[in-house]
C-alpha cells in the first residue's frame, strides 16, 4: 500500500463545541496516537480527506502526515478509524495511528470478488458474501490494497475459506476456517396456484370441522341460554 | 410474526426516542439496505408486511435480512374504560427505531430491483426511510 501525502493542522482546543465549529467550517477534528508518540489533536480539511477516501478501496489507508504548514517532517500514519454521522454519512472524526515502516501492523483489507460463480449463472444460486473485509498482519509496504478472490468455479454449496487464499507476504489474522464467500441455493417463492390450493383445502377442512362441531356447539349454546334464564 | 418467546416483564414503560442510532447504522450482511430517517415504533405487523412486500417483489433469488426485532410490548386499555384501575393489557410488540438504523438488508439482486422492492417495503412502514448501498460491495 502506497502512503498518500496529507497536510493537517495541530489543534490546541478540544471539546464538542470546538469540534462542532470546525465541522461547520468544513474541517474535520482528528487525533494521532501511537506507541512512541504522545496523542496529538489535529484538524484537517474535509474535502481533501473525502477526495483521498473516494480514490481508495478501503477506509484504512496509510498516509504521510505533515503537521503544520510543512515545517515538520512527514510522519507515516495509518487511518485507523473514521466516525461517520449515521444519517448523513458525513465524517465526524478521524483517528490516525503512528506507525513504523519496519514494524508489522494489523489492518483490515477489503475483499474483491472476481467473476460470477457457475452456481449463480447456471443454477440460480445466490452468492453470499460473508466477509467483506479481512484482518491481515504485514509490514506497511506489503499491505495489499484489496484481496482478490476468484469465484468463477464455485457451484451451489461451494465456499471459499480464508485458508484457501494464497498470499505469502501477509499473515491472516482472521481465523483460517472462516468462510469468505459461499454459493447458497435460491429461496424459491411458492407458486400462487399451490398456495390457493392449500388455502382451499384448509378452508374445506375448517368448514368440515365447524360442521362437525356444530352439533356440540348448539348443545352448549342451549345450555348457556338455560343458564341465562335461570 | 416476530415476537419474543419469553420476557422477564410483560409490561414496559414507553421510554424516549431521542438521538440517532449509532449502532446498527451500517450495512453488515447484504449489499442494499433500507435506512430509517425518523424515530418511531415499528410493530411486528408492519415488519411482516414490509418483508412480504420485499420477498414478493424479488420473487426468487436474493436474500433478505431483518435488522430490527420487536421486543417492546405495548399495552392498550379496552375501549370505553374509565381511567385508572392499572395499566392495560399487552396488545402488540414494537421495535424502537432511531434515525440512521438499518431496517432491512438485501443481497443477490440487481440495483433497480432492490430499489423498487425497498420502495414497496417502505410504503408499509410508519416512518420515512431511504435506500442505501454498501460501498465495499
Amino acid at each position: 500500500m502506497k502512503a498518500i501525502p496529507l497536510t493537517v493542522t495541530e489543534r490546541t482546543k478540544t471539546g464538542k463545541g470546538v469540534a462542532r465549529k470546525l465541522r461547520a467550517a468544513g474541517r474535520v477534528p482528528g487525533v494521532m496516537y501511537g506507541e512512541s508518540t504522545r496523542p496529538q489533536a489535529l484538524d484537517l480539511v474535509e474535502r481533501e480527506l473525502t477526495a483521498i477516501l473516494r480514490k481508495s478501496t478501503s477506509e484504512q489507508i496509510i498516509v504521510d502526515l505533515t503537521v503544520g504548514n510543512g515545517g515538520s517532517e512527514p510522519q507515516m500514519a495509518l487511518l485507523r478509524d473514521i466516525q461517520h454521522d449515521p444519517l448523513t454519512g458525513d465524517i465526524l472524526h478521524v483517528d490516525f495511528l503512528h506507525i513504523s515502516a519496519t514494524k508489522p501492523i494489523v489492518v483490515t483489507v477489503p475483499v474483491n470478488i472476481i467473476g460470477v460463480p457457475t452456481g449463480v449463472k447456471d443454477r440460480g444460486g445466490i452468492l453470499q458474501h460473508v466477509f467483506r473485509e479481512l484482518e491481515v498482519e504485514s509490514l506497511p509496504a506489503d499491505i495489499p490494497d484489496k484481496i482478490d478472490v476468484d469465484v468463477n468455479h464455485l457451484d451451489v454449496g461451494d465456499a471459499i475459506h480464508v485458508s484457501d487464499l494464497d498470499m505469502p507476504q501477509v499473515t491472516f489474522v482472521t481465523a483460517p476456517e472462516r468462510t469468505i464467500v459461499s454459493v447458497v441455493p435460491p429461496t424459491v417463492m411458492r407458486e400462487p396456484t399451490e398456495v390457493e390450493g392449500e388455502e382451499g383445502e384448509a378452508e374445506g377442512e375448517a368448514a368440515e370441522g365447524a360442521e362437525g362441531e356444530g352439533a356440540e356447539g348448539a348443545d352448549e349454546g342451549e345450555a348457556s341460554e338455560e343458564k341465562k334464564e335461570e | 410474526m416476530l415476537s419474543p418467546k419469553r420476557v422477564k416483564h410483560r409490561k414496559q414503560q414507553r421510554g424516549k426516542r431521542n438521538g440517532k442510532a449509532y449502532r446498527g447504522s451500517s450495512i453488515s450482511f447484504g449489499r442494499y439496505g433500507l435506512k430509517a430517517l425518523e424515530p418511531g415504533w415499528i410493530n411486528n405487523r408492519q415488519i411482516e408486511a414490509a418483508r412480504v412486500a420485499l420477498t414478493r417483489k424479488i420473487k426468487r433469488g436474493g436474500k433478505v435480512w431483518i435488522r430490527i426485532f420487536p421486543d417492546k410490548s405495548i399495552t392498550v386499555k379496552p375501549a370505553e374504560t374509565r381511567m385508572g384501575k392499572g395499566k392495560g393489557s399487552p396488545e402488540h410488540w414494537v421495535a424502537v427505531v432511531k434515525p440512521g438504523r438499518i431496517l432491512f438488508e438485501l443481497d443477490g439482486v440487481a440495483d433497480e430491483l432492490a430499489q423498487s422492492a425497498f420502495l414497496l417495503a417502505a410504503a408499509k412502514l410508519p416512518i420515512r426511510t431511504k435506500f442505501v448501498q454498501s460501498h465495499s460491495a
